[in-house]
């Protein structure tokens, strides 16, 4: 009787590097960019209009996330089903966040003040 | 790895199974078993209802505030541990591993713990009646300002609080949610990568498809709920203020927050019984389904419309009335891939050679009521309309001949198809006719009528009618009795099913392997399946669907039957018209 | 784009290890509950300018250290993966060391922070501020403490998988739970590369 299950996948258990398909980009690199984005995020906050300092944080943050998410959890190697998910949890969000915007966001606080 | 040849003593066999067929088993006595506290408690107040003030039998006299409760704990139950259990995560386990030819789901201890944590969410809940002011009884949607107490006190008594029935309810949906979850990636992971060799995407079986879809919707959705009910929860038990209007905070960002997640649930919950029918259907009409591919790009349509339509639920809530209109145009429009799957399904009955088995009831009636819900619906997602039956018995019964059809039919056609597989046993199907007809008659009984009701300004989740003149008349009165007698029938009628199935159970196995003759890749195994489920693990060559394919002698061709040589040829002659030698219809 | 990255794109998705698959999984569930409660707050700091003001009571210092300690130790568990390939363990539990020990000094800064926030009087409630007639700055800081607290649980709970994992290296078994356990770490200095901005430097 076999007992083991017919499976596709030879890399269930451990992947080690020679059957792997990801390979390891320069990870020390990619910290250096990752500290350096975060100093250039502090001095925006500090110098630059409001509007500007928000843009420029933010961009920042979604290149720091994206460099992470490429490189040290291999998001490059994977397959597009993976990228997949990730772009459906960040159009869910939007979706939660733009069918909310009217209702909370856009209604001025004195309507909420207590007379 | 032999993960059938250690030994397992009770405790890991029968209860800290990670076996995905026990597991699967012990979701949907669960989900039997609150389900009959959840029909106790719709008995109780739809006793109350028609003859308001009475003593129940069973029961006694109904305070206002155990109504509140009860008409509360009803819908969460039937939602949360009755509908998921029963649908997702008893048929997902049970069916899953087998219908794609491997051996278990890809996590078995995982699926083990998300049952017991299951288990435990449904006795937290359970508790809430027994704690000091009893059960919550503001809606199972939980509305702040009430679900947090009114404000009133804004420096609560933690442990108080914390197992006070708001608390303790929202607790139980959080560890059912993470239940779930856990579920989820078992389900999708399982299908991803253990499929049998040869098993293509479009070669999985509609049912399989469809619980994943629902899986995806769940754990898409569901994230916004888990943060608003921390918030909810703090706001009980610490006295903050996320949805104090006094504090900045917003009750609409619950609203927003639970529909956001409550709406696709109920995709959630009907896509896993949609499954069911379209693997009913072909069985039972000898037929291939009409158009498989396109069932599957319409599933998926609606699983991203499902997520872009949600405050249809809030249209008289004070959301910005120009978002009404964009609410509206896409709940009309999501009855589109849903009307598609059906007249899929009609079109796989037209002309087929049909029997009527059990489970093809179940299924036809599926169809009948459903059809009503779905229709009911879409006057109810035009925002003008729902103005005027907003909170009546309109909506109620909207969402009854939509949840019920599809939770118990659903789950019945289910029962009934695959109860000798897994068990090696049959249902008498006498009695199964029975059972069916009876629930079907004392379904409509009980809700055509309130239909009226609602029409007619009848509000839900009140107590007392008395003092509403328009309401305490006839025939509205009569309806609500006569809803009540055929609700009674109705859950008296289950217990044909309890009786078929203990007695069914305690017959001798027949062990026959594939009584219906059906093609996927459960049916080849031995009945009961044993631990590790098939004795050689099958190699697949073809689609679900081939039933009466021109050229084979049988009028079904399982999946793991190589495709003969000339078939191709055979079946194109066919459709060709052009008849030779070879050609045997 | 390399020609090793399209070659891989056009891998088949069941050829994704089954472990590596359940995490991605598991991890867009996460990002969704903590992007639900991001969205709200982000919901109220743009109908409330003057949170500005409260925001401006969080320490920028502190929550900067906090980036560049959870910054390095998403380094040096993805290196701890790196060395778990070659299967060498002796790296492997130095590398996990690191990451541990930056998880632990996170925690330590934020309950520093924690502690001089609550003795200016900015609680979970704040009743101070309800008491000096501002109703809306008090849920700035609800906001504040759940966000924060959910993310220094995640923190907790990575650090105990760690530990967990550690034990079992130590024999030379399930090496492959290492990238599993880095890509759960690499999420939550994800969450918290965009709760550094929200609610320290937009003020």
């Amino acid at each position: 009787m076999e007992t083991t299950s017919h499976n596709n996948n030879d890399n269930a258990i451990f992947p080690d590097a020679a059957h792997d398909y990801h390979g390891h980009p320069r990870y020390t690199r990619i910290l250096i960019s990752l500290l350096g984005l975060l100093a250039l995020s502090l001095i925006v906050g500090n110098l630059f209009s409001l509007k500007w300092a928000i843009l420029l944080i933010f961009a920042t943050a979604i290149w720091k996330t994206a460099l992470v998410i490429r490189n040290f959890m291999h998001l490059k190697y994977e397959p597009l089903l993976i990228y997949v998910v990730i772009a459906a949890v960040i159009l869910i969000l939007f979706a939660f966040f733009f069918g909310v915007y009217p209702d909370i966001p856009a209604i001025p606080l004195d309507v909420t003040k207590p007379h | 790895m032999d993960a059938i040849s250690h030994k397992q003593s009770f405790w890991t066999k029968y209860i800290f199974s990670t076996d995905h067929k026990v597991i699967g088993m012990q979701y949907a006595i669960m989900g039997i078993i609150m389900a009959g506290v959840g029909g106790f408690l719709a008995y109780i107040f739809r006793y109350n209802l028609a003859f308001p003030g009475a003593y129940i039998p069973l029961f006694g006299h109904l305070s206002a505030m155990q109504y509140n409760a009860f008409v509360t704990c009803h819908g969460m139950i039937m939602v949360f541990w009755v509908g998921m259990p029963v649908l997702l995560s008893s048929l997902g386990n049970l069916l899953i591993p087998l219908m794609i030819g491997t051996d278990d789901m890809a996590f078995p201890t995982v699926n083990m713990l998300s049952f017991w944590i299951f288990f435990v969410s449904a006795l937290v809940l359970l508790s809430s009646f027994f704690v000091p002011g009893g059960a919550f009884g503001g809606g199972w949607t939980m509305y702040p300002p009430f679900s947090a107490g009114g404000y009133v006190n804004k420096n609560p008594a933690f442990f108080k609080e914390l197992f006070s029935g708001t608390s303790l309810m929202i607790l139980a949906v959080a560890l059912e949610l993470v239940a779930m979850l856990m579920g989820g990636i078992n389900f999708l992971v399982t299908t991803i990568n253990k499929r049998a060799k040869g098993m293509t995407p479009f070669k999985i079986p509609i049912v399989v498809w469809f619980i994943n879809i629902a899986s995806v919707i769940f754990m898409f959705s569901v994230g916004p709920l888990v943060a608003g009910a921390f918030m909810l929860l703090f706001d009980n038990v610490l006295g903050t203020g996320f949805y104090d209007p006094a504090r900045g905070g917003d009750p609409m960002l619950w609203e927003h927050l639970f529909w956001f997640f409550g709406h696709p649930e109920v995709y959630v919950l009907l896509l896993p019984a949609l499954g069911v029918l379209a693997e009913v259907f072909p069985v039972f009409s000898r037929k291939p389904l009409f158009a498989y591919k396109p069932i599957v790009y319409l599933a998926l349509v609606s699983a991203i419309l499902s997520v872009l339509v949600w405050a249809h639920h809030q249209f008289v809530a004070g959301i910005d009335p120009r978002m009404a209109t964009f609410f509206s145009i896409g709940t009309i429009l999501i009855s589109i891939p849903f009307a598609g799957i059906f007249l899929s399904f009609m079109a796989t009955l037209w002309g087929g050679s049909i029997r009527f088995t059990v489970p093809m009831m179940w299924a036809l009636g599926f169809i009948g009521l459903f059809l009503i819900g779905g229709l009911t619906g879409l006057y109810l997602g035009s925002n003008a309309f729902d103005i005027y039956a907003h909170d009546t018995y309109f909506v109620v019964t909207h969402f009854h001949y939509t949840l019920f059809p599809d939770i118990f039919f659903g789950f019945f056609a289910a029962v009934y198809f695959w109860f000798p597989k897994f068990t090696g046993k049959t249902l008498n199907s006498a009695l199964g006719k029975l059972h069916f007809w009876c629930t079907f008659f004392f379904f409509n009984g009980t809700w055509f009528v309130l239909f009226f009701n609602g029409l007619a300004g009848q509000h839900r989740r009140i107590n007392d009618y008395s003092d509403f003149s328009l309401i305490m008349k006839e025939p509205y009165m009569s309806f609500e009795k006569f809803a009540t007698v055929c609700a009674i029938l109705l859950i008296l009628s289950q217990f044909i099913f309890l009786y078929n199935l203990f007695t069914s159970l305690a017959k001798a196995k027949t062990s026959v392997r594939n009584p219906w003759q059906s093609n996927t890749l459960e049916w080849l195994a031995e009945s009961p399946p044993p631990h590790g489920n098939f004795e050689t693990y099958p190699e697949v060559y073809r689609g679900p669907y081939d039933y009466s394919v021109p050229g084979s002698t049988e009028d079904f061709l399982p999946q793991n039957v190589p495709v003969a040589h000339g078939e191709a040829e055979a079946i194109a002659n066919v459709q060709n018209g052009i008849t030779t030698s070879t050609n045997t219809i | 784009m390399s020609k090793d990255h399209q070659a891989h794109l056009s891998l088949p998705a069941n050829k994704v290890p089954e472990g590596r698959l359940g995490m991605w999984i598991l991890i867009a569930g996460e990002l969704v509950i903590f992007g639900g409660l991001i969205a709200s707050y982000l919901e109220f700091r743009i109908r409330y300018p003057q949170w500005g003001e409260m925001a401006a009571h969080t320490s920028t210092l502190i929550g900067a250290i906090n980036t560049v300690v959870l910054l390095c130790s998403s380094y040096t568990i993805v290196k701890a993966h790196e060395a778990a390939q070659r299967l060498d363990i002796h790296k492997v539990m130095i590398w996990m060391s690191c990451t541990v020990m930056g998880g632990l000094i996170f925690l330590v800064d934020k309950s520093i922070e924690y502690y001089h926030e609550i003795s200016e009087g900015f609680t979970f409630t704040s009743p101070k501020l309800q008491m000096a007639g501002d109703h809306v700055g008090s849920l700035f800081w609800s906001y504040y403490y759940i966000m924060t607290g959910l993310h220094g649980t995640h923190v907790l709970v990575g650090m105990t998988v760690m530990i967990i994992i550690m034990f079992q290296i130590r024999k030379g078994q399930n090496l492959h739970r290492v990238e599993l356990a880095g890509m759960y770490w690499h999420m939550v200095d994800l969450i918290w590369i965009f709760l550094f901005p929200l609610l320290y430097i937009a003020k």
